[in-house]
């Protein structure tokens, strides 16, 4: 008990360490200070001898609530004093202490700060604090409520002109003594600020109006902000709170489940975002547009601090988004940046990420060693062999490798190793696992590590914020590594009163070593096979040859022949960096009150370099060098090398540069009963994306900069005898892609008594689409919206139930290009044919008869509403998403040439209902919790699409087709095996096949395969809570996604074949092995000939899908915030720590297997693309944030 | 100050909307997805050699000189699966692919390209000539091919049988009815007559483009195939006037050849690459042969001198079953790699033709000089004995001996179009020929091995017109007819 007392003493030394560093900066900045009426002098008895005032500070703090701010400095002036005090008040102890100093103290609420008398003076009314009222003075009191006639508490009362206040309690009341003359000034973050004359008044109530700013009240559509109540669009919001409760290094992983309509899948900042259903069949144009400080930006979501985010508004109906007209039609998300406030203030944000290491049983889902063993042999004495397998360790050109079980059977074969030598290595390998030699060797806890610091402030004509981000990712693989810097700065500059002049840049730099091993390298090896012996040294794996041919050839060939992952990433180099930056600049000028002009200019540039070096010790260098040599077999002699034996350095290069130009009109009226707002922009735009591999640079040494020209480039032979056109690498490939954009877009709102609002847009958009007449190339998009504030009704206000009811209709069109069709025949360059020496090209396209822009109709019907009690409040939206003019391959007869042709001729529709519903309970003053419920129902299908021939290849993965959801998936009917044990299939009709047929005679393959359902949920859930308690705040987020299907992975059948490993064997191998399969064929009959093919259907039978409905736990925040009046000893405004834990887990799956639906793996082919290939392991946060 | 920014507004906004077209002009990409602005960008599509010259895909499987051997299927049934329906003629099955005849209309969508936009680019008049005449030839080219699969043999009888859709531009609501054979047949000839116009000389750097030595070989092929022998023996000669180089092949191949290793055993080929300037060649054409295993039949294994001939000895490759099904012993016929087979005219075939022409008119002397011409650059050195007149009792022994010499020679490329031809020949001068397969109970999709059957195609069937492919039926509202069968056994 002592030992504790005497660390908290400590820990308390500590503090006032620390507190006594900050008391200038807090007298500094100390403008504002909120005072507590209660003041209860406490009386106290000292008497002390010979001691110093800090101890004598030290003893008041132990026995009374106070605390004390000073500097050691002051005090030390003061040397020595005896203390002799009996019940004397805390005021006179001080009085009599610092009596014959310079020194002087004040009382705020329990704390007590000691300073120069001059610096304490310029703080306003001691008097108020001592207690000494003058005699005009008197106490006023009064009662603060909102609009809806609540209690407001924490609202600044400030005496006009002075520096003193009080803020409202828990039940919105105040008290403050003033006089007559003086004007009470009434504020509160987002409310309009009111000011009151006191007067003959003692009493003195207000009422306080949300400001038109308030964020949820306003509409940021990145061309204009408008009041939610005069707009007519549906668009959901978030607000930096909301953003900064989930620390990330990256926006969309906290925008999971936070919106209707919105569906975020993938993580690690490869995120994919849908609104509202997938309204394209082209890939690459499916994204929604990420506008930024009203710029649309080029690189979505990525450079973006979340910590630097005002706003989120996400776009979702035409009358929003139309305004973005031809690259809208998949949603806009309108990211606002966060403002400069009054004086200077600095955050500083920092927090560390830590996680499990990868689980190899769920990403590498293999089967065990001796499963694997048992399969290789069992292909390998009954000879099931891809029609080309071979073991050769002759030179030719087959020695190609084969996996250890195979060598040893092979060996065993051959004669080469006597039965018991094989059974002893056939056992060693039974009894290796190489999950134990990857998790020491290849894998680590990833670890992200992230700092940030903003320093904003405000002048009168000047604002600025500056953020810098520094992020350093230790990924699973080691030594992988990532470091990042995201800086912004932007500045507001009001020239005149008139013109505001608006400069903003962000730069990013990103460095990434991804040396280490890959998921594939992973995959390719056997689960026998280990990276080390037991000697620690390497041990021999399987390369791109057979073993005995290595062996054979030893000290023939220049370089040594064997094989080792561990060895291959400590001499490989491979390194990417981006540079990114943007800026952003525009000239704001009031032509008149209502008129605004604004000029405005961004420009982009997204750069990436990745350098692959690869040492001359690298087996990728050293099989090079090896091969391509001319090689006098019979003596053993190498005549000619090719290749030069040192490093090899391969580079390549991207780049996005962007720019956008555009000049605005803003009109913006109210007269009596009217308002009306109005805009005329024009913008144009480019887009120029490059990229250039360089050719291989051969020889190179790193240190010196060295290469080497290889003597012969065409053609060069290998060691048996085999010619190539040329040595690899020597050609460059570039590409050149410019977007080009022209707009004209004018938009209105008009608001009457302020309860009817009609709104409208008229776009034109023009890109520089391939056509003979320009005229072709213009599309309009328009959109009119209305909406009714029922609220403002009598008949609504009489009802007790509601506070607010909005009605909402729009209806418009939203647009979207694909640039790779025109009327006429499009060609690529292909370069020269080494063989003929002929430059050469080929036809991309026929010609697109039907082109014209991707048009996506939009009916939205929304309703806003609150209720009073219980205070609910939530937004329902119907919409119906029509995309016509969808670009989609049809059918055509092949002897137009192409048996597919790009016309925009498809119809897809998305329709759905939208709810959000927020609550939000105070249970006391200190303790709330407030949720948010997100409910999305979204029904796609394919309306139109000439298709008529699908093929199995084709459907049985997610695609389009006429009738369908979007992305619908068929499978095989299986029923089971027959008697001669091969599996059998439905056929056409009646009919069966089995798996040693041909497939059934058609060319539409949908006669006989089964409908397995879209792998596009079609409901989604987003559930949010969020606890407070006193300083804690507890918030968790919940996802579900239901109505939809994914394929199982499972055993493959793979048969011998050429490979460092018998394919990859799917872990359910094991029951195929013992026969206890259910669902797929069992073990294929020992004279079977046709194994080859069973993988091919086996992965697509009807019996692997399964029902992909879950309920996640996203994310559980615990934070704290530490209490202002703890923060005020410190200088700080704001300090929080906080903690996170992300992908917590699934809490329910419809599939019974354990598996993770979005975080598929399959063991070959993942039959459901676009999903991420690693599972999101359960990620833990630990961070802390404060302000000063 | 308000004022001039106002007229600051008013101009940027003018100039903005009056350079926009100029702005909107430049195009999307570079490299990918141009539009074809000059001659030469035309020129690099006739360059394609992926399109033109590599992917032709015709028949190496339904006729006499592929083999269909009961063992080897045992022995991997899977193998064959595939390809049983144009070993045994299931014209129901065949009609479900579509390989062989989108490939070719590929090539013809190519050339339809060129003379749909030549008028449109930039270029010389006589480099587009030169590129409106290599597109005709192109055309010609490839509905002859077209022709020799999916339509009858071409005689007075069948002229009004069904034809090929004439597909001449890239519009795709073009009519694409099938006109009659003698239609068919009479564009090609148009389109020939219009590549003869060509100046352009033989070049050994570009045999893949047209040349006048070019269109001569290819209309001997074609006036043999409609037994103008006149004509034909006329342009045989004309090619071979420009130029007449053979090969000698145990030179040429010999140091190519490897043995490699594989399913246990091993064999023997030639690892040659594609030559485009391999110096027989006029037209350089490679037979995408994508079974890679075309299976000699055993009348073609007798018909070759196997110890001397040096085309047995390296084109036909022994125990090549190791690689392809692991199943020791079985032969597969291979040239350049196991993919590329000679397809265009060469010397070789010139002189064949012209000993055909020459032997059915009766100049034996002619004849017997054409065939020694090829056989002596194919024998192994010192093996050949020239064939002399007294070899020959009749002009027909004469005739059949070129027709052997030519399933030697060409195997697995003009043996389908021979066979067509030769009897459907009014000359009817060598005998009619009657594919005749050993086999099991099968019906092109599964195979009953307890049941042996035997198939045959004799002269005349309505299956020497593949049945073109059904989807493309489907898709040409009903323009597209398919060719008439007999039900089939």
């Amino acid at each position: 008990m002592e030992k504790k007392l005497t660390l908290s003493a400590n820990l308390k030394k500590t503090i006032k360490l620390l507190v006594a560093m900050k008391i200038i900066c807090l007298f500094c900045t100390l403008q504002v200070f909120a005072v507590s009426t209660y003041s209860q002098s406490q009386k106290i008895t000292i008497h002390m001898e010979n001691t110093t005032v800090e101890d004598i500070f030290n003893r008041i703090e132990d026995e009374t609530d106070y605390f004390f701010f000073y500097r050691s400095i002051d005090l030390d002036k003061i040397g020595e004093v005896n203390a002799d005090f009996t019940e004397k008040p805390v005021s006179e102890v001080l009085d009599a202490l610092l009596k014959d100093t310079d020194l002087s103290y004040k009382v705020v609420d329990k704390y007590i700060a000691i300073a120069s008398s001059d610096k304490l003076r310029r703080e306003p009314d001691m008097s108020f604090f001592t207690r000494e009222s003058s005699n005009q003075e008197k106490l006023v009191r009064g009662l603060i409520r909102d609009e809806e006639n609540k209690p407001m508490p924490g609202v600044t009362v400030m005496v006009k002109g002075t520096y003193r206040g009080v803020v409202s309690d828990v039940d919105g009341r105040y008290e403050i003594s003033v006089t007559p003359q003086d004007v009470l000034i009434f504020s509160f973050l987002g409310y309009n600020t009111v000011e009151e004359l006191v007067g003959e008044r003692t009493s003195v109530d207000v009422r306080m109006e949300f400001g038109v700013e308030r964020l949820e009240d306003v509409i940021v559509t990145g061309y204009q902000t408008i009041s939610r109540e005069r707009a007519a669009g549906a668009v959901s919001i978030l607000s930096a709170e909301e953003i900064q409760r989930r620390p990330s290094t990256d926006v969309a992983s906290a925008l999971d489940g936070m919106f209707t309509g919105m569906r975020v899948y993938g993580s690690g900042g490869s995120e994919a975002l849908t609104i509202r259903g997938l309204g394209t069949m082209t890939m690459g144009i499916a994204d929604p547009l990420v506008v930024v400080d009203g710029f649309a930006v080029e690189d979505g979501l990525r450079s973006i601090n979340p910590n630097d985010i005002q706003s989120i508004h996400v776009l979702k109906d035409a009358s929003a988004a139309s305004i973005w007209g031809a690259r809208s039609s998949n949603g806009v998300i309108v990211i606002t940046t966060k403002r400069a406030e009054k004086g200077m203030n600095v955050r500083v944000n920092s927090f560390v990420s830590l996680s499990e290491k990868m689980d190899l049983d769920y990403v590498n889902p293999i089967a065990s060693s001796t499963d694997a063993l048992r399969w290789e042999k069992f292909l390998w004495d009954n000879d099931i062999t891809f029609p080309s397998f071979s073991i050769s360790s002759n030179v030719d050109g087959n020695n190609n490798p084969a996996s250890l079980g195979i060598t040893l059977l092979n060996l065993l074969d051959l004669g080469r190793i006597t039965q018991t030598e094989f059974n002893q290595k056939w056992s060693e390998l039974e009894q290796t696992d190489y999950r134990k030699n990857v998790y020491d060797y290849l894998l680590r806890n990833p670890i992200t590590q992230n700092y940030d610091v903003s320093v904003n402030g405000a002048s009168e004509n000047n604002q600025y914020v500056f953020n810098i981000r520094y992020t350093k990712d230790k990924e699973d693989f080691k030594p992988n590594n990532s470091q990042d810097i995201l800086t912004n700065f932007r500045n507001i500059y009001s020239i005149t009163p008139w013109m505001d002049f608006n400069f903003s840049i962000m730069s990013r730099f990103t460095k990434n070593d991804n040396s280490g091993a890959s998921l594939s390298d992973i995959k390719s090896i056997s689960p026998y096979e280990r990276l080390v012996n037991d000697d620690g040294s390497y041990a021999k794996m399987v390369g791109a040859h057979y073993q005995e041919f290595i062996d054979s050839v030893a000290g023939v060939f220049p370089k040594d022949w064997n094989y080792n992952l561990l060895q291959e990433i400590e001499n490989r180099e491979f390194v990417s960096e981006q540079n990114n930056l943007r800026l952003q600049t525009s000239l704001t000028i009031k032509i008149f009150k209502s008129l605004t002009y604004e000029t405005k200019f961004q420009w982009e540039q997204y750069k990436t370099e990745n350098s692959r070096y690869y040492s001359g010790e690298s087996y990728y260098v050293r099989d090079q060098v090896n091969k391509w040599v001319d090689y006098d077999e019979p003596n053993r002699e190498i005549l000619k090398l090719y290749l030069p034996l040192g490093g090899q350095l391969n580079r390549s290069y991207g780049s996005v540069k962007a720019y956008n130009f555009g000049n605005h009109l803003k009109y913006n009226q109210t007269f009596d009963n009217h308002q009306v707002t109005a805009g005329l922009f024009t913008e144009i735009s480019s887009r120029v994306g490059e990229s250039y591999s360089a050719p291989t640079v051969y020889g190179y040494d790193p240190d010196l900069l060295t290469s080497v020209v290889p003597e012969v480039y065409y053609p060069i032979h290998s060691y048996w005898g085999a010619t190539n056109y040329t040595l690899g690498g020597m050609q460059s490939s570039m590409s050149y892609t410019d977007k080009r954009f022209f707009s004209v877009l004018g938009n209105g709102a008009y608001t009457w008594l302020g309860k009817y609002s009609a709104t409208g847009s008229f776009r034109i958009d023009a890109s520089n689409i391939i056509v003979k007449d320009p005229k072709y190339r213009y599309a309009p998009f328009w959109s009119v919206g209305a909406n009714w504030r029922a609220d403002r009704e009598s008949f609504i206000q009489d009802i007790d139930l509601i506070s607010r009811l909005n009605i909402r209709f729009s209806y418009g069109h939203t647009g979207n290009v694909v640039l790779s069709t025109s009327f006429v025949p499009l060609i690529t360059m292909m370069g020269v044919y080494p063989p003929t020496g002929g430059e050469y090209a080929l036809i991309d396209d026929y010609g697109n008869p039907t082109l014209t822009w991707e048009r996506t109709k939009t009916t939205n019907l929304g309703f806003d509403f609150a209720l009073k009690n219980p205070a609910i409040s939530g937004t329902i939206e119907l919409y119906n998403k029509h995309g016509i003019d969808i670009v989609g391959a049809i059918d055509l007869p092949r002897l137009t040439g192409t048996s597919l042709q790009e016309f925009n001729t498809a119809e897809i529709l998305n329709r759905g209902i939208e709810l959000n519903l927020l609550y939000g309970l105070p249970i006391t003053s200190n303790i709330k919790w407030s949720t948010r419920f997100n409910f999305t129902f979204n029904k796609s299908k394919v309306l139109s699409l000439q298709r008529i021939s699908y093929d199995y290849n084709g459907i049985r993965s997610p695609h389009f087709e006429e009738g369908k959801p979007v992305d619908a998936v068929y499978s095989y009917r299986y029923l089971g095996m027959n008697s001669e044990n091969v599996p059998v299939l439905q056929g056409i009709g009646d009919e069966t096949w089995t798996f040693n047929q041909v497939a059934p005679p058609t060319s539409d393959d949908r006669e006989y395969m089964v409908y397995s359902g879209s792998t596009q949920p079609t409901t989604l859930l987003g559930w949010q809570n969020v606890f407070s308690l006193y300083g804690f705040e507890i918030s968790a987020y919940l996802t579900g996604e239901f109505g939809f299907i994914f394929r199982m992975p499972t055993f493959d059948y793979p048969i011998l074949t050429n490979t460092k490993t018998t394919a990859a064997l799917h872990k359910d191998v094991v029951d195929v092995l013992n026969n206890t399969a259910t669902g797929i064929p069992t073990m294929p009959s020992e004279t079977e000939t046709n194994v080859s093919a069973w993988g091919a259907y086996a992965q697509y039978l009807h019996t692997t899908i399964e029902d992909a409905s879950n309920i996640r736990l996203r994310e559980v925040n615990l934070s704290y915030n530490l209490p202002t009046v703890i923060l005020a000893k410190t200088g700080l405004s704001n300090l929080r720590v906080y903690s996170q834990i992300r992908n917590v887990g699934l809490l329910w799956a419809a599939n019974k297997s354990g598996i993770d639906p979005l975080y598929i793996l399959n063991s070959r082919s993942s039959s459901t693309a676009a999903i991420p290939q690693i599972r999101a392991v359960p990620v833990y946060t630990f961070g802390v944030s404060f302000e000063f | 100050m308000k004022r001039i920014l106002i007229h600051i507004v008013t101009l940027v906004t003018v100039v903005l909307l009056a350079g926009c077209e100029k702005f909107l002009d430049v195009p999307p990409e570079k490299k990918n997805n141009l539009e074809i602005k000059t001659a030469e960008a035309l020129d690099m599509l006739l360059n394609n050699y992926n399109v033109i010259f590599d992917r032709s895909r015709e028949v190496v499987l339904a006729h006499d000189n592929y083999g269909i051997y009961k063992d080897y299927y045992l022995a991997r049934p899977s193998r064959f699966d595939g390809q049983l329906k144009y070993i045994l003629w299931y014209t129901d099955h065949c009609a479900l692919q579509t390989y062989y005849w989108e490939n070719e209309f590929l090539k013809i969508a190519y050339a339809n390209t060129i003379l749909a936009t030549i008028n449109d680019v930039e270029g010389t008049a006589q480099a587009k000539k030169v590129l409106i005449q290599d597109a005709h030839f192109l055309r010609a080219y490839e509905f002859f091919t077209l022709a020799t699969l999916y339509c009858l043999p071409y005689s007075d009888e069948t002229k009004s049988a069904l034809g090929l859709p004439l597909k001449k531009t890239l519009v795709y609501d073009e009519d694409i009815t099938r006109k009659s054979l003698e239609e068919t047949m009479n564009f090609i000839e148009e389109e020939l007559n219009l590549a003869l116009e060509t100046t352009q000389p033989r070049d050994i750097n570009r045999l893949w483009r047209i040349s006048l030595p070019a269109v001569q070989a290819f209309a001997a092929r074609f006036y043999l195939y409609i037994h103008d022998y006149q004509k034909a023996e006329y342009f045989a000669n004309e090619a071979l006037q420009a130029h007449s180089s053979l090969v000698d092949y145990e030179t040429y191949f010999t140091p190519f050849m490897r043995t490699y290793s594989s399913g246990g055993g091993t064999y023997v080929a030639p690892n040659a690459p594609t030559n485009y300037k391999f110096d027989e060649i006029y037209f350089a054409r490679v037979l995408y042969n994508h079974t890679q295993n075309a299976v000699p039949s055993e009348d073609l294994l007798n018909l070759y001198d196997q110890a001397n001939d040096y085309r047995y000895e390296a084109f036909i490759v022994e125990n090549y079953s190791y690689n392809r099904a692991s199943v020791p012993g079985w032969p597969a016929y291979w040239q350049f790699g196991s993919i590329g087979i000679l397809h265009g005219p060469t010397t070789a075939e010139m002189f064949l033709v012209r000993a055909e022409c020459k032997a059915r008119r009766g100049d034996l002397t002619g004849a017997v000089a054409d065939l020694n011409a090829v056989r002596s650059h194919r024998y192994k050195n010192g093996t050949y004995t020239d064939l002399s007149t007294s070899d020959f009792t009749s002009n027909k022994a004469a005739v059949q001996f070129v027709i052997d010499e030519r399933r030697r020679e060409f195997p697995f490329t003009l043996r389908w179009a021979d066979i067509k031809r030769i009897n459907s020949d009014p000359a009817n001068l060598v005998d009619k020929i009657t594919i005749k397969r050993e086999f099991f109970e099968s019906d092109g999709l599964s195979t009953d091995p307890s049941i042996n059957k035997t198939y045959t195609l004799p002269p005349g069937d309505k299956r020497y017109a593949w049945p073109i492919p059904s989807i493309d039926i489907q898709l040409s509202n009903g323009q597209l007819k398919q060719n008439p069968y007999d039900e089939q056994p």
